[in-house]
């Protein structure tokens, strides 16, 4: 009596949902056979009238067929398979099969076909073999609650219920809008997660407004070309989605979205940016969006925005439409983008990274802000032009510091060489320090020293930082050629003494 | 068996039939799920389209087959110059069914074929496994169109993508357009890793006479690169070159190194240990991790014999501390047990059990593990850690159960939420708005102690519950048990968390950090927070900041202008 009240209770559970699932897409469906403007769903550029059918037809045969590579087989399968019959279908597979450039796509582009004449013969043909997943998946694209009770009759509670995964894939894939509506119907949360899986495949461009409340529902991932779609119809409200999914960039994916958001706005109708700048009240926000459209007016009227760039008052957006000015300028007039980096550099006391800071008593706080154009700037300039920007900055007085580091980072020899060009005791001193530093950082340990020992005559302590530093790292990373330098050079004995203490606390 | 079957199977399918009629008349099927988008934007969605409403065509067939055939006509027929838009913009939108599938796939390799330029530069910034046989097509019959395209890049990073993608079926082409990127002078900063690592299969050789033309970020990926592959072709030699090498332990174990890349086969390292130079030795102490892949027990460990290898007693010691460390928190019952049999300083057996905890949730973990000591030293000494740790245990283990608002705020009473952020990590926006609501009815020590969790950390906390609850912080008087937060004689906590929530407000809108600033108490605090605010919003806009300072008493304004001119 037990098992019957079970099975009763779960075969009702079943029928109550293909039941329902059957009049529901039937009704908020309409990609089945029936026309698709007869039933209440509206979509995007649908026409009120019936189409009149394609008249494209394949001359192609089984034959022919199986004589084209995959690489140029898509195309032409599939119009083929649109008329071929289900005894056709039984004709061809055995050739298919034969093939060994099958493709996923070709075998998805087969299965749906096939299922659209004759589900039971592609589910039979498929069984136990490598593509027993394809029929019901595609089986689900034509004959949704079909499949699903099929499946759920068939294979629920046994081992390979796999294959009720694969129709619930199905059902978020091919229709979307019964998912937002009956999601939760679905009996396990496992066949939930699938059908959520076969939604996400692609973006929803026709009703992004919908998918977008419907995924962030469930916690799933939201495709950017959603986005950009709900933000043609909406520009603020999709740039404030985009915030919100940014959040404090926890979620790598979003980490770009509102820049991405923008970028596609401004590529579809730049139009659009001004109505999300005249809302738009981030001001990180607003930057960006003046960004792009500065980048905009630099291609049509170059001119027109190196003015806009000089009038902006002093602060970030007017260095990064200074520095996109430069940028465009760089390979036309070096020139001119060395003396815009200067200006730039100058502008902003020879600052190359951006920091949010808090200040408080006896102390000061900052965290780095990304999506500053200005190092990769300078690393541009330096690797081509160091000589000539490190001459203005120091002409300008601002930045130096900060181009010969670039530099030093970007061209070694170039930076050494010119620095040992220096006259000026204070411009070498300075130059050499970073020379010894970069030397270390790329572990030429022998060098560094040389270096740092040219300015130890100068230096008014007899074991400066530079020596200690580049010493330690380098008997870390090798102590027998440290020591055997160390030996071979001559060295008072004070120093000796602190070259051997750095030994003993690097033991 | 089989007869007392039949009639159930019957039973169940009546009822499943009649079910099924229930679940038809009675399902949400009447409403149009999509009618509020119906909204004609298509003529906009592809603005700049000569073709005729191709997608209406599609939409208004009425079999899923002839919507089929309609979408292959239309990537078929659609003219090419407009195909990278529809795809770009999801303009054939009709989601259901298969159509859009056929149109994509269609449409995509004609564009391939007849656009390859134009393919080949969105490829640079689309980079994918998926298309490579539309890259070799081009490759085979259409060359012209590679050059064509790096013509038409602006960017060194976008034209390393596109040799990256020709390298494997024209890597001639691919190494002589990569030597021109890395003579232009806007190569830059690249270390063009990507770009070397496709060529290193095809063209080792040429990729080592490079070498002494390459500077910058390039060079050192490119010899690390060179290192990879021959190592790959000849392991054994080429490590022996590398112990000659300045920076051969780097090349080896480095971030793009060899190991990183390929990873060495599990206990393979082992057994060159003996042949490492001893400075390799002393940084593979110091990196010990890489010398434990493979080594997946205790008993395992116990059976290399370090100091045999080369290794002094002293880095043996080391190693051996190290790899304890390391396995606890994954092994911990099986490593806190083996603790015994191996020598450790008090000090490293304080570090190990301390890692034991970093995965100790319960109370029963703790007596599983105290129940695996044989040495009543070594349980004392666990003992007394454990204490130390036990609260946060208990915390953790509490803070773990709390799964609702309601839940969270009845656990309120007993002050052992161990921290908010992991609480609510997973809690939706309906739940964070009913805490928030909840919140706002919370009266007496249990709203002090809700506001004080909020503050102590940022991710997930909603950033108005974080306003109010600083808000209701700051307002408290200093006999209350949480007035305490502030951070000593300059309330430096509280001016870093204030500054911070002010900042984190103007990121999204600065009038709402100014007004909610303005609702502060006031005092040294909200007046640090505001020079704070200053300083950082004038980098955005400085003409707001200096329309918002003038809007402030001018004593405040002075001594905010004073603090913006030091800045």
């Amino acid at each position: 009596m037990k098992i019957l009240v079970v099975t009763s209770l779960a075969m009702a559970a079943l029928g109550y949902l293909t039941g329902s699932l059957g009049k529901q897409f039937r009704t908020a469906d309409s990609s089945q056979e029936e026309n698709a403007n007869t039933g209440p769903l509206s979509r995007r550029g649908q026409v009120a009238n019936d189409g009149v059918p394609s008249g494209i037809k394949s001359s192609d045969t089984i034959a022919s067929l199986s004589e084209v590579p995959a690489a140029h087989l898509y195309d032409r399968l599939a119009l083929w398979l649109l008329d071929a019959s289900a005894s056709e279908m039984q004709e061809f597979w055995p050739s298919y099969t034969a093939r060994e450039d099958r493709t996923n796509d070709l075998n998805d582009l087969v299965f749906i076909n096939w299922t659209r004449v004759d589900p039971e013969a592609a589910i039979a043909a498929a069984e136990g073999t490598e593509f027993s997943k394809y029929p019901w998946w595609a089986w689900a694209c034509h004959e949704p609650e079909k499949a699903l009770s099929e499946v759920l009759a068939r294979y629920q509670g046994q081992e390979n219920s796999e294959h009720i995964g694969e129709v619930a894939w199905g059902l978020g894939e091919f229709h979307p809008a019964w998912l937002r509506a009956n999601l939760d119907d679905l009996p396990e949360k496992w066949m939930r997660d699938r059908a959520l899986s076969g939604y996400v495949k692609f973006a929803d461009t026709e009703n992004p407004r919908e998918s977008i409340e419907f995924l962030k529902s469930h916690r799933e991932n939201i495709d950017q070309k959603t986005i950009a779609a709900f933000g043609h119809d909406d520009p603020l409200a999709a740039y404030q989605l985009a915030l919100e999914l940014k959040g404090n960039d926890d979620n790598y994916r979003y980490h770009n979205l509102p820049d991405q958001l923008v970028a596609s706005l401004a590529a579809e109708d730049p139009i659009l940016l001004n109505h999300l700048l005249a809302h738009v009240k981030s001001p990180q926000g607003k930057m960006k969006i003046q960004l792009k459209q500065f980048e905009g007016l630099l291609k049509r009227d170059p001119a027109a925005a190196e003015e806009k760039a000089k009038e902006l008052p002093k602060g970030w957006a007017k260095e990064d439409h200074l520095a996109a000015l430069a940028k465009h300028h760089f390979k036309d007039n070096p020139e001119k983008a060395v003396e815009i980096a200067a200006f730039i550099l100058q502008e902003n006391g020879g600052s190359n990274s951006r920091y949010t800071w808090i200040y408080r008593e006896g102390g000061s706080s900052g965290n780095g802000i990304g999506n500053d154009p200005i190092p990769s700037l300078l690393n541009q300039l330096t690797t081509s032009h160091g000589e000539a920007l490190i001459e203005k900055v120091l002409t300008e007085k601002g930045g130096y510091a900060t181009v010969a580091s670039a530099w030093a980072q970007q061209d070694l020899s170039g930076f050494a060489a010119w620095t040992n060009k220096q006259d000026d005791p204070d411009i070498y001193r300075n130059s050499a320090l970073i020379v010894v530093s970069e030397l270390t950082e790329k572990r030429h340990y022998s060098e560094a020293m040389d270096w740092a020992q040219s300015l130890q005559k100068e230096e008014t302590t007899s074991f400066p930082y530079q020596t200690r530093n580049t010493y330690q790292r380098w008997f870390q990373a090798n102590p027998e050629e440290a020591r055997a330098w160390k030996e071979n050079a001559s060295f008072d004995e004070t120093q000796v003494e602190q070259f051997n203490k750095i030994e003993q606390e690097n033991q | 068996m089989k007869t007392s079957k039949t009639p159930l199977i019957y039973t169940g399918l009546l009822v499943f039939a009649a079910a099924a009629i229930v679940g038809w008349k009675t399902g949400a099927g009447g409403a149009p799920a999509d009618a509020s988008a119906s909204a004609g934007l298509l003529s906009t969605r592809h603005a700049g389209s000569t073709s005729p409403d191709l997608l209406g065509e599609v939409r208004s067939q009425r079999t899923e087959g002839d919507r089929m055939r309609s979408a292959i006509e239309m990537a078929r027929t659609l003219p090419s110059s407009e195909i990278r838009e529809w795809l770009d913009q999801g303009t054939f939108n009709l989601r259901s069914g298969y159509a859009m599938t056929l149109f994509q796939k269609i449409a995509f390799e004609r564009w391939t074929k007849e656009e390859p330029s134009e393919f080949l530069v969105w490829a640079s910034s689309n980079s994918s496994h998926s298309y490579v046989h539309f890259i070799a097509d081009i490759v085979k019959n259409q060359p012209g169109a590679i050059q064509s395209a790096l013509a038409s890049l602006d960017s060194s990073q976008k034209k390393e993508v596109l040799i990256q993608l020709i390298a494997g079926d024209a890597p001639d082409l691919a190494l002589t357009e990569l030597r021109k990127l890395l003579s232009a002078p806007e190569a830059g900063a690249h270390n063009f890793h990507s770009a070397f690592s496709a060529l290193a299969k095809h063209r080792p050789a040429e990729l080592e006479r490079m070498l002494d033309d390459v500077k910058g970020p390039a060079r050192d990926s490119l010899e690390q690169i060179v290192i990879s592959a021959k190592l790959e072709k000849d392991f054994e030699g080429t490590l022996a070159q590398l112990y000659e090498m300045p920076n051969g332990f780097e090349y080896l174990f480095g971030r793009y190194s060899y190991n990183n890349n390929r990873n060495l086969k599990p206990g393979e390292l082992l057994s060159h240990l003996a042949n490492f130079p001893e400075s390799w030795r002393a940084q593979a102490v110091r990196n010990s991790s890489r010398l434990f892949k493979g080594i997946e027990s205790v008993e395992q460990f116990s059976e290399v014999d370090w100091e045999g290898l080369g290794f002094t007693a002293a880095q043996a010691g080391k190693l051996q501390a190290s790899y304890f460390q390391r396995k606890v928190p994954y092994k911990p019952v099986e490593t806190l047990a083996a603790i015994a049999n191996f020598e450790f300083s008090e000090n490293e057996k304080r570090n190990i059990f301390r890692a034991a905890f970093y995965s100790t949730r319960t109370e029963e973990d703790l007596a599983k593990y105290r129940a695996n000591f044989t040495n009543p030293e070594d349980r004392a000494l666990f003992d007394e850690v454990a204490e130390d740790s036990a609260s946060s245990i208990v915390n953790m283990a509490q803070t773990s159960k709390i799964e609702t608002p309601d839940q969270l705020v009845s656990s309120l009473a007993d002050r052992n939420v161990a921290n908010l952020s992991s609480v609510i990590r997973n809690w939706d926006m309906e739940q964070k708005e009913e805490l928030i609501s909840t919140y706002h009815e919370l009266e007496g020590t249990d709203k002090d102690y809700l506001a004080s969790l909020a503050i102590k950390q940022n991710s997930g906390i909603p950033a108005d519950l974080r306003s109010e609850a600083l808000k209701h912080l700051l307002t408290l008087p200093e006999s209350s048990e949480f007035s305490d937060w502030k951070g000593g004689q300059d309330d430096g906590i509280a001016v870093e968390a204030v500054s911070r929530n002010a900042l984190d407000l103007m990121q999204s809108d600065p009038v709402k950090a100014t007004t909610w600033l303005a609702e502060l108490p006031e005092g040294p605090i909200r007046l640090q927070a505001r020079k704070n605010l200053a300083v950082n919003w004038r980098n955005y806009e400085p003409e707001a900041v200096k329309k918002w300072l003038s809007s402030l008493p001018a004593t405040e304004q002075t001594e905010i202008t004073r603090f913006l001119k030091s800045k």
